[in-house]
């Protein structure tokens, strides 16, 4: 009971310093704030949205007003509504790509640095290959052949995310392989997938974290931009960068279309920026600045 | 839904009413042998610098890379210019004033450039210094006028060398005039990206031993950084410029749509929309050529700044 005491104790603690570290950086508190309040907008999405996503012809291209915020597009359409909306598909967008990403490049990785030998190699050179093309032409490429609609667009995503993943967790894998614990488990005859999952994913956790945080950022624009390129989102799907591509038609006059799903944009990936940041500086002392 | 169907790009949906005329075709272009034969074959024609025929330009997609390439080069060359210029100095400076006012402010610049959109900036770029302000021009590589009062003489294809090179002082400010706009919204990102190792990377360097000897025998302050820190903490920045240019390559595919660039990246982009595949595989192999060289580039250039390492 003492000890159980004690672990809760611990815990406690950790997290108390974690919200100190938080606090001291204000910017990272600014991330958090940006992260939760675009998940809290996306799940309340039909709440806040002040009108329903349908065309109104009669209030085509109205500039910013009482009653539309953020103006409306060229078929009448509330932008601010439909960012709000465009939230939960950006969200969506980013959470799945990333899973995708964590699910084929975490265990690549863990199997690569921990057999070594010609299964790295051969797991390594994948990677290189991947790594080889700019990931926004490889997405490219994958959605000229497949077709754009959102799943291709997060599967070409998660194909040019994961051997960032292979390569971070080889890496930390690596290092702890040799760790005088790893020695003393395989001593007491724990098999190879428990030295994996037992000793040595849980130490690459704290990167594997904060990569992850930067990357739900970085898929968000990558998607944006696709959606830009008229690769991803179909419409009238709410997606911002579909929305810039449309607005784009009607600037300079009409500038509200495209400006505002821009900066919707850009205040999403900084919040996710600031956050992994503030993530790096609480998990990983060496890199604190 | 638009189709991805080869055949039908090539010869338009009419060619789908017949099932035997589409196998024929199919036939035709090759598209009913297996998949490894067609691989062989395009590396066949590859070797003899065959990359396809391309369904929009009506022509040969050799001859239309040869034509983009070189503004595509241009664009991303003056964008890795200015991110250099701008992003090592910002980034050392900012680890030298480490937590003061120019430190938060240099963090906050580089943090925006890694958030923004490259084409949601380029569109305000436009909005605020083309339109508003008329600045800068909306597009294109050189003045219309000037094209053609006095041509730029083809040289090597990068419109501002040729036109030094030619002293054709004309056609050299508009290039310029032209260039700065788009390159400028290409390597926010980068310097974003640059400025924030250079300063991470400066910092690790500062906070060595033998730094804190170099301050304590009194050494003035620009020694210790310029002389004892900086070649040091070259490495990192080294990787992250070859990093950079796959960045800058493929943000110029979006540069090149807002601003009109007749590029490697708005060719690949129209081809996108005409389903052309023969030039988004050579846009395709060009990009990875030059990824690839660039951070050959890189490699040898390790061995510049740290004699410690050989190959």
């Amino acid at each position: 009971m003492n000890s159980k005491i004690v672990r809760i104790q611990q815990k406690m603690a950790v997290l108390g310093y974690a919200a100190h570290l938080l606090r001291r950086s204000p910017l990272s508190l600014l991330g958090m704030v940006i992260v939760l309040g675009l998940v809290l907008i996306g799940t309340l999405a039909p709440l806040i949205a002040p009108y329903p996503d349908v065309p109104y012809p009669s209030i085509r291209l109205n500039p910013p007003s009482q009653n539309h915020i953020f103006g409306t597009d060229e078929m009448g359409r509330d932008i601010f509504g439909r960012i709000v909306y465009g939230s939960q598909v950006s969200l969506t967008v980013g959470i799945i790509v990333v899973l995708i990403a964590m699910s084929v490049g975490i265990p690549l990785g863990l199997t690569s640095g921990f057999l070594g030998g010609k299964v790295d190699g051969f797991i390594m050179r994948v990677t290189d290959i991947f790594l080889s093309i700019p990931p926004l032409l490889l997405a490219m490429l994958i959605l000229a052949t497949s077709g754009p609609s959102i799943p291709n667009m997060m599967a070409a995503i998660a194909i040019t995310m994961w051997p960032a993943h292979a390569r971070l967790v080889r890496g930390n894998t690596l290092a702890i392989k040799e760790q005088s614990y790893i020695e003393a488990a395989r001593a007491f005859s724990a098999s190879t997938t428990r030295i994996i999952f037992r000793h040595i994913l849980p130490n690459c956790l704290s990167p594997i974290i904060v990569q992850t945080t930067f990357d739900v950022g970085n898929a968000i624009l990558w998607a944006s931009a696709l959606g830009f390129l008229g690769l991803g989102a179909r419409p009238p799907t709410p997606e911002w960068g579909l929305m810039i591509a449309t607005g784009r038609i009607y600037m300079p006059i009409w500038w509200w279309c495209a400006t505002f799903p821009g900066i919707a944009i850009f205040l999403t990936v900084l919040g996710f920026n600031l956050f992994g940041d503030g993530l790096r500086d609480i998990l990983d002392p060496r890199t604190r600045r | 839904m638009i189709p991805t169907d080869p055949v039908l790009a090539y010869f338009g949906e009419q060619a789908a009413t017949d099932p035997a005329t589409l196998a024929k075709l199919r036939h035709e272009l090759g598209l009913d042998q297996p998949l490894y034969l067609r691989y062989i074959v395009y590396l066949q024609n590859l070797f003899r610098g065959n990359l396809g025929w391309s369904i929009h330009t009506s022509r040969p997609v050799l001859q239309d890379l040869s034509q983009y390439f070189t503004a595509t080069l241009e664009l991303t060359l003056a964008a890795m210019a200015i991110s250099l210029f701008l992003g090592v100095p910002l980034g050392i400076v900012s680890a030298i004033k480490k937590d003061r006012a120019l430190d938060h402010f240099v963090r906050i610049f580089s943090l925006g450039g890694i958030s923004a959109p490259i084409f949601w900036l380029a569109i305000m770029l436009q909005l605020l210094l083309c339109v508003r302000l008329g600045l800068f021009p909306l597009g294109g590589r050189v003045d219309t006028m000037i094209a053609l009062t006095s041509p730029i003489k083809h040289i090597t294809g990068l419109f501002i060398l040729d036109s030094l090179l030619s002293a054709n002082w004309a056609a050299f400010i508009s290039c310029v005039h032209h260039l700065m706009l788009p390159a400028t919204a290409l390597s926010y990102r980068a310097i974003g990206l640059i400025s924030r190792i250079s300063r991470s990377s400066m910092l690790d360097v500062l906070g060595q031993d033998y730094v804190r000897t170099a301050r304590a025998y009194g050494l003035p302050e620009r020694i210790v950084v310029y002389v004892y820190s900086l070649k040091n903490s070259m490495i990192s920045i080294v990787t992250v410029v070859g990093l950079t240019f796959g960045q800058l390559l493929q943000g110029s595919f979006l540069t090149e749509a807002i601003f009109s660039w007749p590029g490697m990246g708005l060719y690949a982009v129209k081809s996108i929309e005409f389903n052309d595949y023969m030039p988004i595989l050579g846009v395709a192999l060009v990009a990875t050529v030059c990824y690839a060289g660039f951070n050959l580039i890189v490699d040898v250039l390790y061995t510049l700044v740290d004699p410690r390492i050989k190959y």
